[in-house]
């Protein structure tokens, strides 16, 4: 087969799948509908399978043309009468649908399909319906309702009758039978009378024509066939005149005539001959050798010609001229220029609503009357109201580009062009390269724009276009979700029908647009969803009605924009999922164990649908079951960087979610290194990064059966080294033994190509995504401090930590395929190209995951549940502190929580007023306060730091978390943030404001109490501090940050109470069971037992009226309600020793202490 | 047809030329952990990700024989991708250009291009050194040496029909 005939064939699939994406849900609506289907919808369809029929001829793919053409029959016989629209009518065409489809989408093999079975089928029903009627199918007159015989019948057809008699005949006819209003025929014979003297059309136009022969009628004249010319234009007919060369033998014209008019009987009818062979059906009165045929038919020319088998100029099409057409609406008429037909929109004023509904009333009777093959505005979706309808719909030609839109429920007649998505996706390679070439020169021209200042802007400008650009690019890629949604209806048809149940579906959003390779992937998780709701979701419809449903079950299928993300949400009003019984069947697998069900939630239990091997369904069917679904749909779905989420009601029904990214092609993401390779780490599931120095690693990291996992927070986090798994090179974090390979690799990891780090000047905050976080100044500074960073991140719910060396950047990185030599590699997504040119490799954690092995029901889940004792330790050991040194070099500690935030200062924005040093920043004043000389402790001068910028000046001033103080403490610098266990020496060294000292790598540091250095320095809040004595009285304290602990402990002391301790609320409850307190301070979030929870408990102790004041690092109204609600007096921040002092004091007289 | 040569230690090697898109110097890429020894890596080559077969340890030379070569003087041939090849010359291209993705070869030095005739072209002798016959299209006897024609489809591993 030559190179063209491939690129035709190409053409033909393309076409045709998008026939076929048409004809599906159309088919549906026949059977949904039978024989009350629009009109609209069987003429789309007859029309589509004629196409592909008409294409498979001329590829001679006899098989496809074969099976369409019997279709095409059926189908014929529908359009003549929907009444024969039968379950088993729609029955037969779904499945040669199917078979059509699977011989498309392999069409050079389409011949050995075998498609006997179907062919069968629909020709028995062929044969029933035909009982008798004449061969040719389109041919078929039912005696009822019999409007309009003229038309078909040419040889009654009398041409010379005045054309609105004609016209109230018909209509007027069909009208009184189905009872529809009188004024229709006077409208339309309004509209033509009008028309008809105004312009003499006729005339010119049949001039323009190419003269053949004008003897007898003149076929060009469609004012004389008013009639036929309202039916076409209704049905979107076009109107051709056919010249046939007549044999020279007569009784072979007979024949001759009799197989072109039956040919052009299928696809239209015969409206005139001329010479008027009305009474001559043997043609032998025809003396000349040509006979000119004038039909309507959809059809386009060029199809026309190959259907008729003759030569192109003997077929020309008569254009409708515009005011008869705009007499009769819909108007889709063809204009005088023949294709391209995009370019022929012509211009149809939109009729009157009033008019134009009595127009489609008199459509409806029209169409019943049979061999039209009618199309009638493609674009029109189905199921609408046709009164209204065609007003709205410009005139789109019946082009395949209309027609797909209108598939794709996209009414627009925006032109369009077809591009491959080669040339897309090189674009968007280029457009990549684009951004990279900009992001070099935009750093090039910062040295360059100090000679030429005029660079910037043009450098700007390239800036602002290339995104924009890009942007563009992104978005030529986008395609409707419809593309996807649009073969549901079938597929919830078949499963409804198979499982014996009803399920009304219904789509929304079908116009959002995704990225087509997110388009690609969501098809087979979809799929599965669906298959799952169906089977198990919706009960049988008795089941239903019993519990007071409606018969059918309704899913709705919807995609809408969120957050940036597009949402795609599957709901229905189905059994809903029982947790329960969820957690029954995942301990019968074995998957957790019964104390672990007990202690999960609802909604916990909800997810374990998505483990591997847990199907729901009672019996394994051929529908789903097999425990392969719901694991996979989140497995696809991740892989796309998207997310699931599951709600669900027993009862009521289930909701899932799944969040998508518009494109996969540029993705955010954090360049690491690891074993002095750089990767790139996706940031959707990228959950936090912590960082582990040496010196904390024993602490940190250890061994839970041969695992090494790190203690995070209130969980042991399994972890995976990353060079380990991708095999790079020998480095176990936990073993101490492998330092001094660490060592030797350091010069490596500090290649001359990086800049060197800038030491740590920030806010105290935890900043989980702090790329240039490298420490080569803290590390030399502390010696053995060589860190670790672990890159937390969230595999289907499972959380793991991946070690890598450094975390150098965080970049949007564009996207490009893994090179198929390397797809065995489950460690690696993808590729892409770093700023600097280098290629790098995106890793893919869940196959990290699953490379590293890690089992978390092994490890993460037996830590997680299962180890109190060791949580209780792990909690105890960690604190977030900021370091800071003052100028003269003393070190102190300062908790990230009591900060609001850490400003980096010039010096020269300190200025003296009154004798007190102040700081003029962001539009604010705030006193300067040293600490150092406030609590009279000095150091022995500002430790050398090697790496310190001669030029660095700057200071650092802490501005804390208490209200209304409008202060902030200055120190020369901060030199690291950690989290450490702080062991607190309340002895070593003492002074007002201090809480006391720890050492930190040999280095002592101070804690202040921040509070009582303000007090120390003269800083005084607004709010005067609450006189209060609470001398004799015994405050049990409870927080299991030993830190903070000690500081409301600090607070409390320091207006009379005795205090107690407890680490959380367990102990907490037990110290009040056996002690005697008057007042209870405890935080709210703690390991074992929660504020919350330790205050439900309280009534069940002695202390039943305890006052209670709940703490916590940060407060909302929220909290507060709900603090409320739970008993306590007051809820507090953790450190705001004003307000909890406040608290007390107001309590005094209520409760008598 | 024409042939770009190149030497591999003490081998003379050609590959068609219709099959190669362009020669440059050996330049550090990035490597891929957990590929074969024979993937030296990947290159960024005017945006476009081209994985790097290192010719030497394709044909299973072993350390030694990379002892006596400077990695820095060594070349790539970058191949055309099939899309490309058959955009010239389609025969060719479904016929002995399998692979889709841009992919380079690692020589040591470079040679001529030639023009060969493809009768002289004839099946590799028994006794080929230093490659095995499975990657070899022919030899071509010239100048008192032999001159290997490569199968590139076979060195790639790539299948030629299941393309």
């Amino acid at each position: 087969m030559s190179e063209e005939d491939d690129e035709l064939l190409g053409m033909f699939v393309q076409e045709a799948v998008e026939h076929l994406e048409t004809i599906e849900p159309d088919l549906l609506t026949l059977e949904e509908n039978g024989p009350d289907t629009e009109r609209d919808i069987i003429n789309r369809l007859f029309r589509g399978v004629h196409s592909i029929k008409g294409s498979a001829g001329f590829f001679g793919l006899t098989a496809i043309s074969k099976l369409s053409h019997i279709m095409e029959n059926l189908l014929g016989k529908v359009r003549d009468d929907p009444s024969v629209a039968s379950a088993a009518v729609s029955d037969s065409l779904l499945a040669g649908l199917d078979k059509l489809q699977t011989m498309i989408n392999d069409v050079s093999n389409s011949e050995s399909v075998d498609a006997s079975e179907q062919v069968a089928v629909i020709q028995a029903l062929l044969n029933t319906l035909e009982g008798g009627s004449p061969p040719a199918p389109a041919a078929a007159k039912p005696p009822e309702p019999p409007p309009l015989p003229e038309e078909t019948a040419p040889e009654e057809s009398a041409p010379e009758e005045p054309p609105p008699e004609e016209a109230e005949a018909g209509p007027g006819e069909t009208a009184s039978e189905e009872g529809e209003p009188e004024a229709l025929p006077e409208e339309l014979e309004a509209g033509s009378g009008e028309a008809a003297p105004e312009e003499p059309e006729p005339g010119s136009q049949a001039s323009n024509l190419p003269a053949v022969v004008t003897r007898g009628v003149d076929l060009r004249n469609l004012e004389l066939f008013r009639q036929a010319l309202i039916t076409a234009v209704q049905h979107g007919q076009m109107f051709f005149v056919v010249t046939l060369n007549l044999p020279l033998e007569r009784e072979d014209r007979k024949s001759h005539y009799a197989k072109i008019k039956a040919l052009m009987e299928s696809v239209g009818q015969v409206v005139a001959t001329n010479p008027d062979i009305s009474g001559d059906p043997d043609l032998t009165k025809v003396s000349l050798d040509t006979l000119e045929i004038l039909m309507a038919t959809v059809l386009e020319q060029d199809l026309l010609q190959t259907l008729l088998q003759v030569p192109a100029d003997q077929i020309s099409e008569v254009p409708i001229p515009p005011h008869l057409a705009r007499a009769v609406p819909p108007p889709p008429p063809r204009a005088a220029v023949p294709p391209p037909p995009a370019a022929v929109a012509m211009p149809t004023p939109a009729p009157t609503p009033g008019a134009l509904e009595m127009v489609a009333v008199a459509a409806g009777p029209a169409l019943m009357e049979p061999s039209h093959p009618a199309i009638a505005a493609p674009h029109r979706p189905r199921l609408v109201k046709p009164s209204v309808r065609p007003a709205k719909s410009s005139p789109a030609k019946n082009t395949e580009a209309a027609n797909s839109a209108a598939a794709k429920g996209a009414p627009s007649v925006e032109e369009t062009l077809r591009v491959s998505v080669s040339l897309l996706d090189e674009l968007i390679n280029m457009a990549g390269e684009l951004v990279l070439a900009r992001n070099q020169l935009t750093r090039a021209a910062g040295e360059v724009t100090v000679h030429h200042p005029n660079i910037g802007p043009l450098v700007q400008n390239l800036d602002s276009i290339t995104s924009r650009i890009q942007e563009k690019v992104m978005q030529a890629r986008m395609q409707p979700v419809s593309v996807v949604f649009n073969k549901f209806p079938r597929i919830v048809r078949d499963l409804a029908r198979k499982l014996g149940k009803k399920i009304d579906l219904e789509l929304r959003g079908g116009d959002v647009d995704l990225d087509k390779s997110v388009i690609e992937h969501l098809s087979d998780p979809l799929t599965h969803m669906i298959r799952n709701v169906a089977d198990h979701a919706i009960e049988e419809p008795e089941t239903r009605i019993e519990i007071g449903k409606p018969e059918a079950g309704r899913v709705e299928l919807a995609a809408y924009h969120e957050n940036g993300m597009v949402n795609i949400a599957l709901i229905d009003d189905g059994a809903g999922i029982d947790p329960n019984k969820i957690k029954l069947k995942a301990i019968e697998k074995g998957q957790i164990t019964e104390s672990q069900a007990d202690a999960m939630s609802d909604e916990e239990a909800l997810y374990l649908v998505f483990a591997p091997g847990l199907s729901m369904a009672k019996k394994v069917s051929d529908v789903s079951g097999r425990g392969v679904g719901m694991d996979v749909v989140r497995t696809n779905v991740e892989k796309l960087g998207g997310t699931v989420h599951l709600e669900s009601k027993v009862g009521k029904g289930t909701r899932v979610v799944l969040k998508l990214p518009l494109t996969l092609a540029i993705i955010p993401a954090m360049i690491v290194s690891s074993g002095n390779q750089r990767f790139a780490i996706p940031e959707i599931g990228l959950v936090e990064i912590v960082r582990v120095a040496e010196s904390d690693r024993s602490s940190q990291i250890e061994t839970v059966g041969n695992a090494p996992v790190l203690r995070l927070r209130n969980m042991l986090l399994p972890l995976v080294n990353l060079a380990d798994v991708l095999g790079i090179q020998k480095v176990v974090p936990v073993e101490e033994s492998e330092i001094p390979d660490r060592r030797e690799r350091l010069p490596d990891r500090r290649s001359p190509g990086k800049p060197k780090s800038r030491d740590l000047r920030m806010t105290g905050s935890r900043r989980p995504s702090m790329p240039e976080d490298r420490r080569e100044n803290s590390d030399r500074r502390h010696p053995g401090s060589l860190v670790a960073y672990v890159m937390v991140l969230n595999v289907g719910g499972n959380e793991f930590g991946m070690v890598v060396d450094e975390v150098l950047d965080s970049e949007e990185i564009v996207v490009k395929p893994l090179p198929s030599f390397f797809k065995d590699n489950i460690c690696f997504s993808a590729t892409t190209i770093l700023g600097d040119g280098t290629v790098s490799l995106i890793i893919d954690y869940a196959g990290v995951m699953e490379q590293a092995n890690i089992s978390f029901s092994n490890v993460e889940r037996a830590t997680r549940m299962d180890l109190d004792a060791e949580r209780r330790e792990a909690l105890r050991d960690r604190q977030n502190i900021i370091l800071l040194e003052t100028d003269t070099g003393l070190l102190m500690g300062i908790v990230h929580s009591m900060v609001r935030r850490v400003e980096k200062i010039s010096p020269n924005l300190l200025v003296t007023i009154g004798g007190l040093p102040y700081v003029r920043y962001d539009g604010k004043t705030f006193r300067a306060i040293y600490p150092d000389q406030v609590l009279g402790l000095q150091g022995t001068g500002l430790s050398v730091d090697p790496n310190a910028d001669e030029d660095d000046n700057d200071l650092c001033m802490v501005v804390p978390n208490i209200p209304d103080i409008q202060a902030g403490l200055i120190f020369a610098r901060i030199i690291d943030t950690r989290e450490i266990n702080i062991e607190l020496d309340t002895r070593a060294i003492t002074a007002d404001g201090l809480f006391g000292s720890t050492l930190l790598d040999d280095r002592v540091i101070t804690f202040p109490d921040v509070n009582r250095v303000f007090d120390l320095a003269g800083i005084m809040s607004p709010h005067p501090e609450p006189e209060f004595d609470g001398s004799g009285l015994r405050a049990l304290v409870v927080d299991d940050t030993p830190f903070l602990r000690v500081l409301t402990a600090t607070y409390l002391k320091g207006v009379g109470f005795e205090i107690d301790q407890a680490e959380d609320g367990q102990m907490a409850l037990t110290m009040l069971k056996t002690g005697t307190y008057d007042l209870l301070v405890t935080d709210i979030n703690m390991p074992l037992m929660d504020g919350f929870e330790l205050a439900s408990e309280v009534p069940t102790t002695m202390h039943s009226d305890i006052p209670m004041i709940a703490t916590t690092p940060s407060i909302s109204s929220e909290l507060e309600e709900k603090c409320a609600r739970a008993g306590f007096v007051a809820c507090v921040p953790t450190i705001d020793k004003k307000r909890l002092l406040r608290v007390v004091s107001a309590l005094q007289p209520a409760n008598g202490f | 047809m024409l042939v770009s040569t190149f030497t591999l230690g003490e081998l003379y090697l050609g590959i068609e030329i219709l099959l190669v898109r362009e020669i440059n110097r050996s330049m550090e890429c990035t490597p891929v952990p957990g590929s074969p020894d024979y993937i030296r890596g990947m290159l960024n080559i005017r945006g476009r990700v081209i994985t790097l077969f290192d010719l030497r340890r394709r044909l299973g030379w072993s350390d030694k024989h990379d002892a006596t070569t400077n990695k820095r003087k060594q070349y790539n041939v970058i191949m055309k991708t099939r899309s490309e090849v058959i955009q010239i010359n389609r025969q060719i291209g479904e016929a002995r250009c399998p692979w889709q993705d841009p992919v380079g070869l690692v020589v040591d030095q470079l040679g001529d291009v030639l023009e060969i005739s493809d009768d002289n072209i004839q099946p590799p002798p028994a006794n080929l050194r230093g490659i095995a016959a499975q990657f070899v299209r022919g030899v071509v006897e010239f100048d008192r040496s032999l001159l290997v024609i490569l199968d590139v489809a076979k060195v790639l591993g790539v299948d030629a029909k299941a393309a």
